[in-house]
């Protein structure tokens, strides 16, 4: 587009309006530049000026944009009167493009100031030709505005100006300035000169407008009598105001970094570096138009990527400015010696660091190349781990520790891990260490696989293993595949630092940990492989207390054992277990008999404890009903040397008594051999004397045996009596009633057997009711009132299948009842009295 | 449901509708807001950063809202502003009627003298004969109304400034709260209290109908129009007058821009065939260079002679004479147009300036104003704001 005309003022005999215009401007456009154009005088100006008066007014000289795309530059003049004598009127003339640079390269608005092109008389034709070329005028240049600035201190206010149009620009926020007409044409010439000619585009401004609060540029001109109000509240909050004809000002607290490096390269004479970065600024802008107010950003971005030395403020400023404008992508040559530099800074600062993890997030998802990837990594593990680390809190480690996740600094040189790993072993707070461990794993700087890493942990971590904040780092890595290295260092740490130095007080503290679930077992793999005995023995000691199947524990243990090659010493070695295991108790018979089970008789026999196993067994082993197991253990442990003399022949015995069966011989070994030392005194005496009349009733058919046997059962004392007859009353009840092998005719024989021998008894007062055994009576009644009926009906039938004992049956059975009312009137009576009742 | 009129954009709207502004002047407190409304009423290029618009909440029996929160700040606020450009509206916006006068004609009729001249008076000797007062209800009016009319006139005592057409410079209207004293059956002191709004009209602006459209929309929703028409520039009148008397160039013609108005107002009015009902004061300017050729008995001599009631008698006489010097200088289309157009109208003459400032646009003599208060009494006779009164006959 060319550069269009539009002329306005008070025509001849028509009054305001568009005097002449070029082709091309629409309506819309040209009532936008009538507006733009619009000139009142200020008020203390002369109101019927003279022509050279007139040459005082101030020029309304207006850079404007247009819907974001049209350049707009204006130069209105106050022309007194018009055709008919009014004054007020004003010509204006303004030039319209999308483009200025095509007249001008790197035009700039302001130095069209003054210029020739500008024209301030009506014309007789209504067209205008649109331009190519524009003259800039002759006042803004330079030199003159050097001179300016240097002249009444103006330079000290620049940064100030400066920093208002920099702001003003991000926020919207318009800058007032007051002066004369020629000096705010300089203010805007300066600062427009020192901004990047992109930026400086967008700084619209006004050399004089009557009306501030009617214009929308960002740099508004104008008088001290003109409509703005100065109201506190606009100069302090709601505008930027340089008035100096009243040295009033808006307070500007912090000069915009950019501003104060223009200021001071203005200083020193040296405006290279600027000119050089307004150009990397256009630039990038063009290609990032989002970031054009990131302006001390890109210099910081600049000054970095140049190798500049920067602050590690501008530090966060460049990544940050990296991080959103994606510069990797859109400047990677930039990116690349902005991360260089990077490299060379060592910063513990926090935010920067953070900065670096960002950067690094970012960049890696935007598929960098290798070496800026590389570099990138070289960069975060220097600045995390052996810088800021170092000055970190464990709770700056744990937010930074949320932050890398998902970050792999795998691969970084060696060279840089074994640093890492250096000032992983120099921390001396426990806690920061097993939090800069959790780092190195995080972004996988140590991985399980490290060949050194169970030596890292060796040194690194077990030293501290009994305090919480290692052992909680440890707990956590049991889930991992960092739990056999730590292990295994933690194996290696307790036979080494605990076990052969003695130093067993801390043994106690490491318990817990060593018997957790998820390292016993492989703590026991390491004793193992390492052959380390007494570490398996200390570790089993703890474990087994916490264990409540003891059996398994110690079953294992002898698994275990086997696996140590310890040749003679395994008894030994068991009894040290044993004592281990059950302490000052006895396993159980069942635990007993599991362990027999498994462990081979030669290991065992030689303990001390298998006679304690004897003496177990032994209290559960019934003669009369022989378990296969019993007589097992029995042929195992009745040789061993360490099972006492008496355990030795009950064994012996037990062995035996399978084969005996129920002739006189056999019968008269087992009396014999209940009324015999070891078995008189103790429990297997009653067992053999049940185990005899069992043999005696069911087996043996003799009626005089069993006559004879009565008769020396009647005559004993009555402590023993009491023990044969219970034992006779069992096996004889046993016989007829529960013994499921014996048939019933030989049942019939038991019985008829029975109460051959004990009805004369009975009837000769031999055996006197309450006070001998009459169990002829009670067991009869028991059967016969039994119940069950299939007793009943066996009872019954037993008795009534011999035509012999029916008369004396039914004689013994009237008897029977009558006793039995007899009990039962004994009962109601005793129930009367004690409830006190008559009959 | 009051209606209130906005002074600025005109539009009409329910007083519970009024919205209002911040007052908060900390933009780091109560962060600015880009507002569209306004901008878009003042023609900025881009959206002007302003403090928020806060609607109020408003209890069942409130009528007019008097104050809002801001829900950012909560600072309270009684700036009012219009809910359709967002300007802010006077104090009394919603409680007290809104007339607006629009003064329109051709350029360098005098609309802008009339106006200085004219609201001078009002707080002055008129106001004095009305028992009325008449307050700026905003700074902007009070500087403008300063600035533009009362230093020009009565200070340097020079011409004023030819108006600008709104299209370059679109002003403020001038806002007063005028009260007149009302008097009752009872005797108790009692006031019509309304708040005039001055629309002083460059001639440019009604030069042509779409810039009419665009830059004086006011006209239709006008309380009485005021339509200036300068006898200097009517051709008969000049050849009639000495040649020693200076002349204003001859502008539009003033039945073209009647008739543009009426189009105007009946476009928006949407009624075609009915008579507007709109109260037009078809005044003479500058009535004192007549002098000469205005009959010796005419009524157009002598002073205006309205009181605290306005004299219907004399407004009908002065209104007749005009008519016929209308007939005999322009014909009769002028009348005719008026008569077939408007349901209320009436001729008036007067004489802003009291005489004609020389060739450097000066006042030598000052400000001697003639009959200037007759169209504006018609007007508030015509809204009822003021008692007439005729001759006992």
């Amino acid at each position: 587009m060319a550069i269009l005309q539009h002329y306005y003022t008070s025509c001849t005999n028509k009054g305001f309006q568009t005097n002449a215009v070029s082709e091309g401007l629409d309506d819309e456009t040209t009532r936008l530049l009538i507006r733009i154009g619009l000139y009142i005088p200020p008020v203390s100006m002369p109101s019927q000026p003279t022509k050279d008066e007139l040459k005082l007014f101030p020029v309304s000289f207006t850079y404007s944009i247009l819907y974001d795309t049209k350049f707009v530059i204006t130069n209105s003049v106050y022309k007194g009167q018009d055709y008919s004598g009014r004054y007020g009127n004003y010509f204006s003339h303004s030039l319209i493009t999308d483009a200025f640079d095509s007249a001008i390269q790197n035009f700039l608005p302001i130095r069209l100031w003054g210029s020739d092109i500008w024209a301030t008389e009506e014309t007789q034709s209504n067209e205008l030709p649109s331009l190519e070329n524009l003259d800039y005028g002759s006042l803004i240049n330079w030199e003159n505005i050097m001179n300016f600035l240097i002249s009444e201190s103006r330079l000290e206010s620049l940064p100030y100006m400066l920093t208002a149009v920099i702001e003003g620009l991000k926020i919207n926020k318009r800058t007032i300035i007051v002066d004369s007409n020629t000096n705010i044409a300089l203010w805007i010439g300066a600062i427009t000169s020192l901004l990047p000619r992109s930026l400086a585009k967008r700084v619209t401004f006004t050399t004089y407008n009557k009306n501030p609060y009617s214009t929308d540029v960002l740099i508004c001109g104008t008088t001290a009598d003109s409509d703005f109000h100065f109201l506190d509240r606009e100069v302090n909050h709601e505008y930027f105001v340089f008035d100096f004809e009243r040295n009033l000002f808006s307070e500007i607290k912090d000069i915009n970094p950019f501003a104060a490096i223009i200021y001071g390269q203005l200083k020193e004479n040296n405006l290279q570096k600027l000119s050089a970065f307004s150009k990397f600024y256009d630039e990038v802008a063009y290609r990032i138009p989002q970031c054009k107010n990131e302006i001390y950003s890109m210099f910081a971005l600049f000054s970095a990527a140049d190798g500049i030395f920067i602050s590690e403020d501008d530090w966060q400023k460049v990544i940050h400015f990296m991080i959103t404008y994606d510069v990797a992508v859109h400047y990677p040559n930039i990116a690349v010696m902005c991360i260089t530099a990077l490299g060379n800074i060592r910063s513990s600062e926090k935010e920067l660091v953070f900065c670096v993890i960002d950067l690094y997030k970012k960049t890696s998802n935007q598929g960098i190349n290798n070496s800026i990837k590389s570099k990138m990594e070289t960069i975060l593990t220097n600045s995390l781990f052996l810088n800021y680390s170092l000055i970190a809190t464990v709770d700056d480690l744990e937010i930074v520790l949320e932050k890398i996740k998902g970050i792999s600094l795998e691969q970084v040189e060696k060279e840089l891990k074994i640093k890492c790993f250096d000032v992983f072993l120099k921390f001396k707070d426990p806690a920061k260490k097993s939090q800069y461990f959790r780092l190195l794993a995080s972004t996988k700087l140590v991985i399980p696989s490290l060949e050194k890493l169970e030596e890292l942990l060796y040194q690194g971590i077990m030293p501290e293993i009994t305090e919480p904040s290692t052992q909680k780092l440890f707990l956590e890595t049991l889930n991992t595949n960092f739990r056999v290295p730590f292990i295994n260092s933690f194996g290696k740490y307790l036979s080494s630092e605990v076990l052969t130095k003695n130093n067993l007080s801390s043994f106690p503290t490491l318990s817990n940990l060593a018997i957790n679930n998820l390292v016993y077992s492989n703590l026991v793999s390491f004793t193992i492989r390492e052959s380390n005995w007494s570490l398996y023995c200390a570790l089993y000691s703890e474990y087994v207390k916490s264990k409540e199947e003891k059996v398994e524990s110690f079953l294992e243990f002898y698994d275990n054992l086997k696996k140590f090659n310890l040749k003679n010493e395994t008894s030994q070695e068991l009894e040290k277990a044993f004592r281990a295991t059950w302490n000052a108790q006895l396993p159980t018979y069942d635990e007993c008999i599991l362990i027999t089970k498994r462990i081979r008789i030669e290991d065992i026999s030689k303990c001390l404890f298998i006679d304690s196993f004897a003496e177990i067994i032994l209290h559960n082993i019934h003669f009369v009903d022989l378990s296969s197991e019993s007589i097992e253990f029995s042929e195992q442990f009745m040789n061993s040397q360490r099972i006492s003399e008496d355990h030795q022949t009950i064994l012996k015995f037990i062995t035996k008594t399978p084969t005996l069966s129920g002739n006189k011989e056999d019968l008269e070994i087992l009396y014999q051999t209940a009324n015999k030392r070891p078995f008189k005194d103790r429990i297997f005496y009653k067992d053999i004397i049940r185990l005899f009349y069992r043999k005696l009733l069911v087996e043996n058919k003799s009626l005089q045996v069993h006559e004879n046997y009565v008769e020396k059962m009647i005559k004993l004392s009555p402590n023993e009596a009491n023990i044969h007859y219970s034992s006779y009353e069992e096996s004889f009840f046993y016989a007829i009633s529960e013994a499921s092998n014996v048939k019933v005719s030989e049942k019939v024989r038991i019985f008829a057997d029975c109460f051959k021998v004990w009805y004369p008894l009975h009837f000769q007062n031999q055996v006197k009711p309450n006070s001998v055994p009459d169990f002829l009576y009670d067991k009869y009644a028991k059967s016969f009132y039994s119940q069950k009926k299939e007793i009943r009906l066996n009872t019954e039938k037993i008795v009534c299948s011999d035509s012999n004992l029916e008369e004396k049956w039914i004689f013994f059975k009237r008897e029977t009842e009558k006793g039995i009312l007899i009990t039962i009137n004994k009962t109601v009576k005793s129930i009367k009295n004690r409830l006190k009742l008559s009959d | 449901m009051s209606k209130a009129i906005c002074p600025y954009c005109s539009e009409k709207f329910n007083s519970k509708d009024i919205l209002f502004r911040c007052i908060n002047p900390n933009s780091g407190e109560c962060p600015f807001e880009e507002d569209k409304e306004y901008s878009k009423y003042w023609r900025f290029t881009r959206n002007k950063p302003m403090n928020k618009i806060i609607e109020p909440e408003l209890s069942w029996h409130e009528r007019v809202p008097e104050s809002a929160i801001c829900t950012h700040c909560h600072t309270k606020s009684t700036k009012k502003v219009c809910p359709f450009c967002h300007n802010e509206l006077p104090h009394t916006a919603g409680h007290v009627k809104e007339y607006t006068i629009s003064i329109i004609g051709a350029k360098e009729a005098g609309k802008s003298h009339y106006v200085a001249v004219l609201i001078n008076a009002l707080k002055q000797y008129i106001g004095q004969k009305l028992d009325a007062a008449l307050v700026a209800l905003n700074d902007e009016t009070i500087n403008r109304y300063q600035e533009e009319f009362y230093n020009p006139l009565y200070i340097k005592k020079e011409k004023i400034r030819g108006t600008i057409s709104a299209a370059a410079d679109l002003k403020a209207p001038l806002i007063y709260r005028f009260s007149i004293k009302k008097k009752n059956i009872f005797k108790v002191n009692d006031h019509n209290v309304i708040t005039l709004v001055f629309f002083d009209t460059a001639g440019e602006d009604l030069e042509k109908t779409e810039i009419m459209r665009r830059e004086v929309k006011y006209i239709s929703n006008s309380s009485g129009i005021i339509f200036l028409l300068d006898p200097l520039q009517i051709p008969a009148v000049r050849e009639k007058l000495p040649v020693d008397t200076i002349l204003p160039n001859v502008q539009t013609s003033p039945d073209d821009i009647i008739t543009r108005v009426i189009n105007l107002i009946k476009e928006d009015h949407k009624n075609k065939k009915e008579p507007i009902k709109i109260p037009v004061a078809l005044t003479f300017s500058k009535i004192d260079a007549l002098h000469s050729i205005l009959q010796s008995g005419s009524s157009l001599r002598q002073v205006s002679p309205h009181d605290s009631l306005f004299d219907i008698d004399d407004c009908e006489i002065v209104s007749s004479e005009i008519q016929a010097y209308l007939q005999e200088w322009v014909g009769p289309n002028i009348s005719n147009t008026m008569e077939h157009n408007f349901k209320n109208f009436s001729y008036f003459a007067l004489s802003a300036l009291g005489g004609t400032p020389n060739l450097e646009g000066k006042l030598t003599d000052g400000v001697s104003p003639f009959r200037i208060e007759d169209p504006f009494l018609w007007l508030l006779w015509k809204n009822k704001l003021i008692e007439g009164r005729r001759a006992k006959k």
